[in-house]
């Protein structure tokens, strides 16, 4: 199982990776050989943001699985985790 | 219409308390050519442009803007964790720890407050465009 720290990582990776495929196709809608970069860029986001969200909470309060309103907890993103 | 995800786009993890960085630092959060004011120049010229694709890229950069406001803000907010008294009067931090203590107020390292006067949303997408180009750094 890979840590909180791991798993979050990915999860800006592959954000990272879906926000610089957004700011190109911005500019060209068109382009299929982004959309298809774009789709798969998206597809392991989302992976990626169930396995952390499973794990170690909601990432936003919009997704929340448990049966409690636990995105209120910490850690919030500035605080540094020790 | 924004949702809020609850993490950095890009981590950061000081562990070091410096006060004169941050008084420095500060300016890439309110100051004339900071991500605040990259944020809301974006935002703001957003609804003229004549193009969707356009309106577009400059919703889009705009919100990743907000989210680079949230790293310094958390670059600051760790920097300052932690500092003696010492720290903040020997460091020139006194001047902002006065009116502020730690807490994140968006100004110039100057002490300038953030303002809108750093930015320009003319109305004209060509003017609007070479704003950008010049806040951004394109145009050396």
């Amino acid at each position: 199982m890979l840590s909180r720290t791991e798993l979050l990582q990915d999860v800006m990776m592959f954000d990272f990776a879906v926000t610089d495929a957004t700011l190109f196709l911005d500019t060209h809608p068109h382009d299929k050989n982004a959309f298809e970069y774009y789709k798969e860029a998206c597809q392991r986001l989302q992976k990626a943001k169930q396995l952390y969200t499973e794990h170690f909470g909601p990432l936003n309060n919009r997704t929340i699985p448990n049966d409690c309103y636990d995105y209120v907890n910490a850690p919030w993103p500035w605080e540094v985790c020790k | 219409m924004w949702l809020y995800e609850k993490r950095l786009q890009f981590p950061v993890n000081i562990t070091k308390p410096d006060a004169k960085a941050a008084g420095v630092i500060i300016s890439q959060l309110g100051g004339p050519d900071g991500e605040m004011g990259a944020a809301l120049r974006y935002l703001s010229q957003r609804y003229t442009m004549p193009w969707p694709e356009i309106k577009a890229l400059l919703t889009d950069i705009g919100t990743e803007e907000l989210a680079h406001v949230e790293i310094i803000s958390a670059i600051l907010y760790q920097l300052t964790d932690g500092l003696t008294i010492d720290d903040i009067k020997n460091s020139g931090f006194d001047k902002y720890f006065v009116d502020h203590t730690i807490g994140i107020y968006p100004q110039a390292a100057s002490g300038v407050p953030f303002s809108a006067s750093t930015l320009q949303s003319t109305g004209d997408p060509i003017a609007d465009l070479s704003e950008d180009m010049a806040a951004d750094g394109a145009i050396a």
